[in-house]
C-alpha cells in the first residue's frame, strides 16, 4: 500500500538549500555560542588558584586516610575470619569437643619395661611416639571415621619409674575401642625401632581397663573454647560495622567535599575550540532540519509538484507567478490532448481547489487553451459543495485537478480524487499552482 | 467566536497540539538520557507546557463512545492514585500521551519519534566523539570497555539504536530490502563490540531475522500458501499474548527464585542478578495495588558504580514493585489491546513481541522516548485491514481490478 504523503528526502533537502542563508546564520551563531562555552571550560580547568590546589591537597588527604582506615579493619576482619573459621572447625569435629563432662568413655593402659638399658630414655622415646611420632601414621586415610587429627587432646600418655600409662578418653564407646586397640598395636610395633637404638628391652602389658568416668574439667575447657569463638564472632561484627561505618563516611565526604575540579588538565586550548565550535556547527544544522523534517511530517498542505510526481501522481504541469508555466502551457496541453483523444472525450472538466484570483487566472488559461485544442472546457470552483458544478463534471467523465502548494492539504486532494472516483470521472492529471 | 469554534472544529488543530505536546515531551525525555547537560528551566517549562498541550487536546477534541470513556477514565484514575501512592508520574504522563493520541495517525507518531530520537543520538554521539561531552567507558574485568557514546550508559545507547532500528523497520515493512538486514545486523555487532549490551545488540539481531523471515513467508512467491497462512495465523492468534505470558513467566520466575540453589544462581549469574534484585524486592517490600516509593540506585551518569546497587531492570517486575498490581494489569491490557487492535498487521505484531522479550531484562516498557508502541491504542492504524476500503491501494495500483483513474 502506498501512502498518498511521505516524506521524499530529495524535496527536503531541495527546500533546505533554499533556505541556506538562514541556517547558515544559526550555525554561525551557534558555533559562536560553543566557542564561548569552549574558552569558559578551558579556564576552569587549566590553571588552579591556590585555594583550589589546598582544597584538593586537603581532600586526598582525607580520603588517604578513609582509604587506611579502611584498608586496616579489611585486613583486621580478614584475620579474625580465619581464627573464626579455625575455632569453628575445632569446635564442630574435634572430639575433645564432643565430650559429655558427665560421662567421658576412658580406657588405660600401664605397661612395664625391663631392661639393662636407660630406661627413661626408653620411656621417653615411646611418649614421643605417641604424642607427636608415628602413632598417627596413614591412619587418617585408613580410618576417616576416627578422627585421627584430634588425638592429640585424647590419648594421654605419662611416665611413672619403668611404667607407661597410657589414657585414652572418647564420646563413643565403640570408636574407643577400636583406637586403644590400634594404640596398643602400634606401640608393640615401635618397640624393636626403639630397641635397635636405646637397646634391648621388653614391654609388658600389667593392666588395661575401660570405663566411664565425669570431669569437671572437661566442661570447663569446652566452655573457654566456646567463650573464644563468640569473642571472635562479637570482634567481627564489630569489625563489619566499623568497614561500612569508614565506607560511609568515605562516600559521603566525596559527595560533599569533592572539588569541582580535580585537577589541571593539559588541554589544547585550540583543538578544543575547534571541536566545539564543531559540535555548534553540528547544532546549526541538525535542529534546522530537525525542524524542516518536523513541519514535513507535521503538515499536511501540499508541499511540492515533486512529492505528488513522487506518490505517481500525474503533474502535467505547474505554475509559479515569478517563473510562469513549467512546462509551457502548449507543452502541459499536448499530454492534455493525447490523453482526451485517446479517451475520445470531447469535453474536459477543470477541477480547481479555491477561487483564488491566481486560481482563476490558471484555470481560465486552460479553459482557453482547451478550447483552442477543440475540447469543450467547463470549470467548477466548489465541486464538492456544489451539486451543479459537480453534475457537469460527471457529464464531462473526465477532470484535471487544480491545487495550490502551501493552501489546499493532502486530505483536500484526496477527498477530489474519492469524489472522482465515486462519480467515475478520469482524472486526466494535476496542475499544480504556486 | 465563530473563528474560535471553527478552531474547535477543525481537527488538524487537535493533532497540533497533541504533537506539540508530544514533541516537548518526547525531546526532553531523550535529551535526559544523553549527557548533554539538563537545566532545570528546560523541565519547568517542557512538562507542564507538554502536559497542558495534550490535557487540552483531550478535552477540546476528542469524543469518546461511553464504553470507551468509563474504560479510559478507569485508566486516569488507575495512574492518579498509582502518583499518590508511588510517587511516579510517569505513568500519568504515559497514559495521557496514550489517550491524547486518539485519531492522530501512528505513522506520523512514529516518523516524529525516528527524527526526534536520531537528532539527539547523533549530537550527543558527535559531542562525545569531539569530547564535548563525556563519553562514559566503564572497564570491566570480563566484558572489556564499555562504551556510552554520549548517553547516560551503554546499555541505554544500545537500547536506543534497538529501538530506532524497531520503528524504522516497522514503518517499511514490506519495503525492506537486504541491505536493510544486513545495515542491522552490523548495527548489532558494533553495539555489542563497543558497548557490550548483549541484550540489546541480540535483540536488533533478532529483529533483522523475524522481519527477514516474516518478509519472506508472507511476500515470496516460492513459499507455499500454507506455510504462509500458518505463519500469519499463528501470529494474529498468538502474536497478542506475547506480552501477557512474559509478564506472568517473569513474575513467576522471580518469585520462585532460590538464593541457595545452583541452577538458580548460574540462570541469574546469565541474566546479571535480575531475578535475585527481584526476589529481593519482592522480600523487602511486597507486592500492593498501586505502587510505592522504592529507592532505586542504579548506574549512569557516571563511571562511578554505587555500593548500594538495587535496580530492578524487568520492566514487569519494576512495574509491579513500583507501580503496583493495577498498573502492570492495565499496561498489559493496553498492549494486548493494541495488539488486536492491529492482529491484521504482523508487524506490529512482531514489534510488540520483540519489545516484550526486551523488557523481560530492560526497564524501557512505558519509556515513549524508547517504547512508543503504545500510542497504538488510539491512534490511526499504520496499515488496513484487507478488505477495508484504502484510498492507497484503489488509487494508486496501476493495474487490476481496482484500476486506477488517475493516468501517466
Amino acid at each position: 500500500m502506498k501512502n498518498l504523503k511521505s516524506i521524499y528526502f530529495n524535496n527536503l533537502i531541495q527546500d533546505f538549500w533554499k533556505k541556506r542563508k538562514i541556517i547558515l546564520c544559526f550555525m554561525v551563531v551557534c558555533a559562536a555560542l560553543f566557542a564561548f562555552l569552549s574558552v569558559k571550560r578551558a579556564q576552569t580547568v587549566r590553571e588552579l588558584t591556590q585555594e583550589q590546589i589546598e582544597e584538593i591537597e586537603e581532600y586526598h588527604e582525607k580520603i588517604e586516610e578513609y582509604d587506611k582506615t579502611i584498608a586496616d579493619a579489611e585486613k583486621s576482619l580478614e584475620l579474625v575470619n580465619q581464627q573464626i573459621d579455625e575455632l569453628q572447625k575445632y569446635v564442630d569435629q574435634s572430639i575433645y569437643m564432643k565430650l559429655d563432662g558427665q560421662n567421658i568413655q576412658t580406657a588405660a593402659v600401664q605397661y612395664g619395661v625391663t631392661t639393662e638399658a636407660n630406661v627413661g630414655n626408653i620411656l621417653n622415646a615411646l611418649v614421643l611416639y605417641i604424642n607427636e611420632g608415628g602413632l598417627k601414621e596413614a591412619l587418617s586415610e585408613e580410618y576417616p571415621d576416627l578422627a585421627v587429627e584430634s588425638w592429640r587432646e585424647v590419648i594421654a600418655p605419662s611416665i611413672t619409674a619403668n611404667l607407661l600409662n597410657i589414657t585414652i578418653i572418647h564420646y563413643d564407646e565403640e570408636q574407643l575401642k577400636q583406637i586403644f586397640e590400634l594404640v596398643k598395636t602400634r606401640v608393640k610395633e615401635q618397640v624393636p625401632e626403639i630397641a635397635k637404638v636405646e637397646g634391648g628391652f621388653s614391654l609388658d602389658e600389667i593392666d588395661s581397663s575401660i570405663y566411664t568416668k565425669a570431669d569437671v574439667g572437661v566442661t570447663n575447657n569446652q566452655n573457654n573454647h566456646l567463650n573464644n569463638l563468640k569473642g571472635y564472632i562479637s570482634n567481627r561484627v564489630d569489625l563489619e560495622n566499623k568497614l561500612i561505618s569508614q565506607q560511609n563516611n568515605k562516600k559521603n565526604y566525596i559527595e560533599k567535599s569533592e572539588p569541582e575540579v580535580m585537577e589541571a588538565r593539559q588541554i589544547h586550548p585550540v583543538m578544543q575550540t575547534i571541536a566545539y565550535i564543531i559540535v555548534g556547527m553540528l547544532f546549526g544544522i541538525i535542529l534546522p532540519a530537525l525542524i524542516f523534517i518536523l513541519n514535513y511530517i507535521l503538515s499536511d498542505r501540499i508541499r511540492s509538484k515533486e512529492d505528488l510526481r513522487n506518490a505517481n501522481l500525474n503533474v502535467i504541469g505547474s505554475y509559479h507567478e515569478k517563473k510562469g508555466y513549467a512546462p509551457a502551457l502548449e507543452r502541459s496541453m499536448m499530454d492534455l490532448e493525447i490523453l482526451a483523444r485517446n479517451r475520445q472525450l470531447s469535453s474536459i472538466f477543470l477541477n480547481v481547489m479555491g477561487e483564488d484570483e491566481i486560481n482563476k487566472k490558471v484555470a481560465a488559461d486552460y479553459a482557453e487553451a482547451i478550447g483552442r485544442a477543440g475540447f469543450q472546457a467547463e470549470t467548477g470552483f466548489h465541486v464538492y459543495e456544489e451539486a451543479e458544478e459537480l453534475k457537469k463534471m460527471a457529464d464531462s467523465k473526465a477532470c484535471v485537478l487544480f491545487a495550490q502548494v502551501g493552501k489546499n492539504t493532502y486530505a483536500q486532494l484526496e477527498q477530489q480524487l474519492r469524489l472522482c472516483e465515486r462519480f467515475q470521472v478520469r482524472v486526466l492529471g494535476c496542475v499544480i499552482i504556486g | 467566536m465563530g473563528k474560535i469554534n471553527d478552531y474547535f472544529r477543525n481537527p488538524q488543530m487537535g493533532e497540533q497540539l497533541f504533537f506539540a505536546g508530544y514533541i516537548l515531551f518526547l525531546w526532553r525525555s531523550v535529551w535526559v538520557t544523553t549527557m548533554f547537560p539538563l537545566s532545570g528551566l528546560m523541565t519547568m517549562v517542557c512538562v507542564p507546557l507538554a502536559a497542558l498541550f495534550l490535557g487540552l487536546k483531550i478535552l477540546l477534541y476528542d469524543h469518546y463512545p461511553v464504553k470507551q470513556f468509563l474504560l479510559l477514565a478507569s485508566a486516569l484514575l488507575c495512574v492518579c492514585l498509582v502518583f499518590l501512592s508511588s510517587g511516579s508520574i510517569n505513568p500519568f504522563f504515559w497514559m495521557l500521551l496514550v489517550a491524547a493520541s486518539r485519531d492522530v495517525k501512528f505513522e506520523k507518531i512514529l516518523k516524529v519519534y525516528l527524527a526526534v530520537n536520531i537528532a539527539v543520538i547523533f549530537l550527543a554521539f558527535c559531542a562525545a566523539g569531539l569530547d564535548v561531552i563525556e563519553n562514559l567507558q566503564y572497564e570491566t574485568e570480563k566484558r572489556g570497555t564499555r562504551n556510552s557514546f554520549g548517553i547516560i550508559y551503554p546499555t541505554d545507547f544500545g537500547a536506543h539504536i534497538f529501538f530506532l532500528f524497531l520503528v524504522f523497520f516497522y514503518l517499511k515493512g514490506e519495503a525492506l530490502r537486504w541491505y536493510h538486514y544486513v545495515i542491522t545486523m552490523a548495527a548489532a555487532g558494533l553495539v555489542y563490540y563497543f558497548c557490550n549490551a548483549r541484550l540489546d545488540s541480540g535483540c536488533t539481531l533478532i529483529l533483522a531475522i523475524l522481519f527477514a523471515v516474516g518478509n519472506g513467508i508472507t511476500h515470496a512467491r516460492s513459499v507455499s500458501m500454507r506455510l504462509k497462512m500458518g505463519w500469519e495465523w499463528l501470529w494474529r492468534k498468538a502474536g497478542m499474548w506475547v506480552m501477557a505470558l512474559l509478564a506472568a513467566f517473569s513474575v513467576l520466575m522471580t518469585v520462585m527464585y532460590q538464593a541457595d540453589n545452583a541452577v538458580w544462581q548460574e540462570l541469574d549469574k546469565i541474566i546479571s542478578s535480575r531475578l535475585r534484585l527481584g526476589h529481593d524486592g519482592i522480600e523487602e517490600y511486597g507486592w500492593t495495588l498501586f505502587g510505592q516509593a522504592i529507592k532505586m540506585v542504579g548506574n549512569g551518569g557516571s563511571t562511578t558504580l554505587p555500593s548500594d546497587y538495587s535496580f530492578i531492570d524487568c520492566s514487569y517486575m519494576y512495574m509491579l514493585l513500583r507501580h503496583g498490581v493495577g498498573f502492570l494489569v492495565l499496561m498489559v491490557v493496553i498492549f494486548t489491546i493494541c495488539c488486536y487492535k492491529n492482529r491484521h498487521d504482523l508487524y506490529f505484531l512482531y514489534a510488540v513481541a520483540l519489545v516484550s522479550v526486551n523488557c523481560v531484562i530492560a526497564h524501557h516498557i512505558i519509556q515513549v522516548e524508547y517504547n512508543p508502541f503504545a500510542l497504538a491504542l488510539l491512534a490511526q492504524c499504520v496499515r488496513r485491514p484487507e478488505g477495508a476500503w484504502s484510498l492507497g491501494q484503489l488509487r494508486w495500483r496501476r493495474s487490476g481490478r481496482n484500476c486506477v483513474t488517475v493516468q501517466r
